[in-house]
């Protein structure tokens, strides 16, 4: 079949010719398809790769720079060889522990109280023997045995010394508790510390050697007791020898100055003469500590011995004047500084050596007379003092050093 | 056998095209391959971020621990020094007569060993915060070298950093110190000495 055109010199164009355009407009738009598909491919791997990887990350933890900041994460839970109801538990031992800890140092407070009280007593007695030895005029160890006034007090101080001796027993023991009872917390606390990243801690291991220690530490009867009857006691002549030989030695202060009486009428509640006390025994120091009065005037006192200052610094009165005394020796100096009245005067003070003034400076006073100092190692403990509030009168050489020693 | 002239016609344009076709399938196939091998350097460079992380906490954890440590190594040695004042010690024979420094000497032993455990553990992770580091900055570069260049290989690379991811999230989940541990104990004389020599 031939159609009109078939003379032309160009070829005929079959109707079948139709079909052969087709594919070619396919082919174009499969063709077309296809450079966009891979053209949105490329865009959409540049732009956004994690839609088309194959292992999208999760969330948006993907910093394709690496550079933003790590974020805080659970902290990494290592294998823990302590499981936590073990270590609860040995906590709260611990509490129990502690508690038992407390009660033994109380009762050890209460043990070097009465030590305390003991050694001070001791020396009271000594500082009386010492008296009637010398009013006595005993010289020999046989004589004071045999004195009806010396042979008692003796015997007092023999008492005392061994119930002050009897009593290390207790103490020993309850400082060995208290040093057991503090390693088996410690220990157990290092390893609370580190049983979170550590493996091998054993909680059960502490748990029972915290049982034990609170069974071996608690201070029943048996423990705590004393037996004066296995101290060795002193023999009275010794005794004797060492408070003979130093009375002969201060045999040479005049009786004048011994003042017996006053202190006894101080010890029975009537201080009217204390400001005539030139010495002060313990036993009088001690009398004038636990009496009332708000103000108490030692001005004749020359010296103040570190046990007379020690017991002065118990007494609650406000107004302390010792304006005898020349020169304060450091430690009675911590004793006297430990005063909490309010008001001291020491205008017969003519030195201030550095360890006295580190004292001074430690006081909790308001008001401190010092009208007779010539020389102050270190005038910047005054201006310490000074600093806190206190008022402070001293000459006018050593208000200029503190002056100097504020602007430094 | 006489050809239809319009196949004569066609053909060259399909060959023509089935060429483009198969050239744009296997542009498509490297630029899939590529994106591949980049989408996985993603990832690891995401672990090892991670793992960062997770070495940076345990780091942190150690050192904080370790601080508490010397810090109750601090306290125990400052009573014994306070004692050993007191009783005028110069002997490591007359410094254990007193309990105090006897038992606090046995906790800073104890202190002190895990304290070197700690420490041992502290050092490896700071080496391994930098091992990270390193492995983040190769993984950039490489990926950098992967969009210019998609044969390139970074294989190995990957490996090397899913190991080292691993080993260190087994490190970081392992304990610090291991108790009972006899290492790093000083023993008490050179303990005593330190102490006494104030170092």
């Amino acid at each position: 079949m031939e159609t009109d055109s078939q003379n032309d010199d160009t070829p005929s164009i079959p109707v079948q010719r139709m079909p052969a355009k087709r594919p070619l407009a396919l082919a174009a738009l499969v063709a077309f398809a296809m450079v966009c598909a891979a053209a949105a491919g490329v865009w959409l791997y540049a732009h956004e790769p994690q839609l088309i990887s194959a292992d999208a990350v999760p969330g948006d933890g993907v910093d394709p720079n690496g550079t933003s900041e790590p974020k805080p994460t659970a902290p990494v839970s290592a294998q823990s060889a302590a499981p936590d109801e073990d270590a609860a538990a040995v906590k709260a031992r611990l509490n129990d522990l502690d508690q038992l800890r407390r009660v033994l140092e109380s009762k050890k407070s209460a043990i070097l109280q009465a030590k305390h009280d003991y050694r001070y007593g001791i020396l009271e007695l000594e500082d009386e023997t010492r008296r009637v030895i010398r009013q006595a005029r005993i010289d020999s160890v046989g004589q004071a045995l045999k004195h009806s006034g010396v042979g008692p007090l003796l015997r007092n101080i023999q008492r005392r010394q061994i119930y002050f001796e009897a009593l290390d027993k207790p103490l020993e023991w309850i400082e060995s508790a208290i040093e057991g009872l503090l390693y088996v917390s410690r220990r157990a606390a290092i390893d609370l510390l580190v049983k979170d990243v550590a493996a091998g801690v054993d909680m059960r291991g502490h748990l029972t050697a915290i049982g034990q220690a609170l069974e071996r530490h608690q201070p029943n009867p048996g423990r705590l007791s004393i037996d004066p009857a296995a101290v060795p006691a002193a023999p009275l002549a010794v005794i004797a020898k060492g408070l003979i030989e130093p009375t002969r030695a201060r045999r040479g202060i005049p009786a004048d100055r011994l003042h017996p009486e006053i202190e006894a009428e101080i010890c029975s509640g009537n201080l009217s003469r204390a400001a005539e006390l030139s010495t002060l025994s313990l036993r009088g120091a001690r009398c004038l500590a636990e009496s009332d009065a708000k103000q108490l005037f030692l001005n004749r006192l020359s010296e103040l011995t570190p046990l007379g200052a020690e017991a002065l610094s118990g007494w609650t009165g406000e107004w302390l004047c010792m304006n005898g005394i020349a020169r304060l020796d450091p430690q009675a100096a911590a004793h006297l500084f430990a005063w909490r009245g309010r008001w001291l005067s020491l205008n017969g003070l003519v030195d201030l050596p550095s360890e006295t003034g580190k004292h001074l400076a430690g006081w909790n006073g308001r008001q401190l007379e010092l009208m007779g100092l010539r020389q102050t190692a270190d005038a910047s403990d005054l201006a310490k003092w000074e600093a806190r509030g206190g008022r402070l009168f001293v000459p006018d050489a050593i208000r200029s050093a503190i002056d100097r020693a504020g602007a430094q | 056998m006489n050809r239809n002239p319009a196949d004569t016609g066609t053909k060259p344009f399909i060959q023509a095209l089935t060429i483009a076709a198969l050239l744009l399938l296997r542009v498509g196939t490297v630029l899939a391959g590529g994106a591949e091998k980049e989408a996985e350097l993603n990832l690891t460079l995401h672990q090892l971020t991670e793992a960062a992380r997770q070495v940076a906490a345990r780091a942190a954890t150690a050192a904080a621990v370790l601080a508490q440590l010397q810090d109750r190594s601090e306290a125990l040695e400052a009573e014994i020094q306070e004692e050993r004042r007191r009783i005028r010690a110069v002997t490591l024979r007359q410094a254990l007569g007193v309990r105090r420094i006897d038992y606090n000497l046995q906790l800073m032993q104890q202190a002190a060993s895990y304290a070197a455990q700690i420490e041992s553990r502290l050092a490896y992770l700071r080496a391994a915060e930098t091992r990270l580091n390193a492995y983040r900055e190769q993984v950039r570069d490489d990926r950098l070298m992967l969009r210019t260049l998609d044969t390139f290989d970074c294989s190995l690379l990957l490996s090397q950093a899913r190991e080292t991811i691993e080993e260190l999230h087994r490190e970081c989940t392992a304990p610090l110190l291991t108790a009972g541990k006899g290492d790093g104990i000083p023993n008490l004389e050179t303990l005593w000495n330190d102490i006494v020599q104030g170092r």
